[in-house]
């Protein structure tokens, strides 16, 4: 369904920062692959390279069989932060979704319905984005996506900013959705646990420039429970290599020193 | 409750009116030592006299009117172009590297400066000042859409493009609603310059003048309550379409969109 053969994607004027390093990834139809990696290795820009915000600088990406060039509704992402038009309701920011659909109006309202209630934002409708919580927003961002009903959802760390209930709530549905309409998900997270809850096949990327580190097949059988003892073997492995990524990424081994530093100057009143 | 309602009506209305309380009170004291030397300069009272009488007279809306005629064609005109032209610059890099210099270039120029040139071809005629006014407001409001189409959110085009809107839809159902604070700003901005240049061009192409040639015309023959009920008149016309347009634009689209926050302190 969706290949990515030996992508690279490198920034500045001479191509000189890289990012993504030689990644190659495949997604089997309704497949539900994770993307796992330390911050800044360059996950959001891979999800954009996916969608057809960027090209990619060497390699190619191709989904069923077809390069993909322009953004297209059949692979929808759902933004890190969000991005909800800032001008139009909880309502109007779902009914953009439908702007090609083919429903009559009272077909669209009713799938809008059925999905603010699904996320709890009934009560809302009517509101601008500005006044909801960032989880709220983040919510009203998902059902805009599915509502759009795409073959390939690209979900930037989607719960990221949603308390734990709440991220189990809609892990839940999200897995159900997954399960009954058979659609494609790529899921960047980075919990391992959320991870292994959610995926038949996690990859791992590396601190930046990002290659794939590992891949891993989860064959736990569905729903998955988290005190299982495979899953927490998993968990723990896929923790200390996410782990040693991270290291890299912060590449400070001073830091200690540097906080030692920054609190003796605190004492002395000479920042605040 | 009911009080409380009315304090916060009153209160930026109350606060607002200090300074102007303050110039009445220089104006008076200024016109009090003055009075004997044989001075022209009119007290607040005869001032206001003379603005009354101006009113029942019809002379000041007549005034009025002819100015807002020589005013509103051209500053709508120049808006709709500029609001157009500005989007197509922000977006088409080529289209802005080709008329952003042009735009430089007339941007310093006073708009009276104009005027001498444009009476050569069109004489002293209203197109002059139409054409001036024009001119005026649209570089002013112009720079301001460029600006606020290059500076947007990118997020919101993909995200729009994602949904699948085609370039028309993105253009207007997100770029322009992105911009928009900015391109009020232009508006205001573009506005004010227009007020201003039609009271010197009306000062100029005396024949179709309104305030512009009011205030010339009594500063000839001494009136100096005139000259200062004019003034008055072009500071209350945009004090009021202030209030009555930008303001409520603001409040109906920035306000309510939450790109202006009123809870919050800075
Ligand atoms: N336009 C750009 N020019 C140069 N570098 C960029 C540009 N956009 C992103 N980058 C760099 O690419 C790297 C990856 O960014 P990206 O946003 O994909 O990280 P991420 O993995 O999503 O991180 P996080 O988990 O914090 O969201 C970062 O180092 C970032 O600085
Ligand atoms: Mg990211």
């Amino acid at each position: 369904m969706l290949d990515l053969l030996r992508v690279n994607k490198f920034f500045g004027e001479n191509d000189d920062f890289e990012v993504l390093k030689d990644v190659s990834i495949s997604a089997e139809n309704g497949e539900f692959v994770c993307i796992l990696g330390p911050s800044g290795c360059g996950k959001t820009i891979l999800l954009y390279l996916i969608a057809g915000f960027l090209k990619p600088t060497e390699g190619k990406i191709l989904m069923e069989n077809a390069s993909i060039s322009e953004p297209n509704c059949n692979r929808m992402m759902i933004f890190q932060n969000y991005v909800l038009f800032p001008w139009k309701t909880v309502y109007k920011n779902i009914l953009f979704a439908l702007d090609k659909s083919t429903l009559t109006n009272s077909e669209k309202d009713a799938l809008i319905v059925r999905y603010l209630d699904m996320m709890g934002l009934i009560a809302f409708r009517d509101w601008y984005p500005y006044k909801l919580s960032g989880g709220m927003q983040q919510r009203v961002a998902l059902a805009r996506a599915l509502v759009a009903n795409p073959k390939l959802l690209l979900m930037d760390e989607p719960f990221a900013a949603l308390d734990l209930q709440h991220r189990k709530f809609l892990r839940k549905n999200l897995e159900t959705i997954w399960q009954k309409t058979k659609k494609t998900i790529i899921f960047v997270t980075h919990s391992p646990n959320e991870a292994i809850s959610l995926a038949d096949k996690i990859y791992l990327l590396s601190a930046r420039p990002a290659v794939i580190k590992k891949t891993y097949q989860i064959d736990l059988p569905r729903p998955r429970d988290s005190l299982n003892p495979d899953f927490i073997k998993l968990n723990i492995e896929i923790e200390k290599d996410l782990s040693e990524e991270f290291e890299k990424a912060i590449k400070n081994p001073l830091m200690e020193e540097s906080l030692l530093h920054i609190l003796n100057l605190t004492k002395k009143g000479e920042i605040l | 409750m009911l009080k409380m309602k009315s304090i916060r009506l009153i209160r930026p209305i109350a606060l607002g009116s200090i300074p102007f309380l303050i110039i009445l009170i220089f104006w008076y004291i200024f016109y009090y030592f003055n009075q004997n030397v044989g001075w022209l300069f009119p007290s607040p009272i005869e001032t206001f006299s003379s603005f009354l009488q101006l009113i029942v007279d019809g002379t000041l809306p007549d005034l009025i009117l002819k100015s807002l005629l020589n005013l509103i064609p051209p500053f709508i005109l120049a808006m709709i172009c500029a609001v157009v032209f500005g989007t197509i610059m922000g977006i088409n890099r080529t289209i802005y590297k080709i008329f952003h210099p042009i735009l430089s270039a007339i941007y310093p120029i006073p708009s009276l400066a104009w005027l001498p040139f444009i009476i050569l071809f069109l004489g002293f005629t209203r197109e002059a000042i139409w054409f001036v006014i024009f001119i005026s407001s649209f570089v002013r409001i112009i720079y301001n859409v460029i600006s606020g189409v290059q500076n947007i959110n990118i997020e919101y085009v993909l995200a729009a493009k994602n949904l699948g809107f085609n370039k028309l839809k993105i253009v207007l159902g997100v770029i322009l609603p992105c911009a928009f604070p900015q391109i009020i700003t232009g508006l205001k901005l573009g506005f004010g310059s227009a007020w201003r240049s039609l009271i010197g061009a009306e000062m100029l192409v005396v024949m179709l003048g309104g305030l512009g040639k009011f205030i010339w015309m009594s500063q000839w023959y001494f009136d100096f309550d005139k000259v200062i009920v004019g003034i008055i008149v072009i500071s209350l016309i945009s004090i009021f379409i202030e209030e009555i347009i930008f303001k409520r634009l603001e409040k109906n689209t920035l306000v309510k969109w939450g790109f202006i926050r009123e809870e919050y302190k800075i």
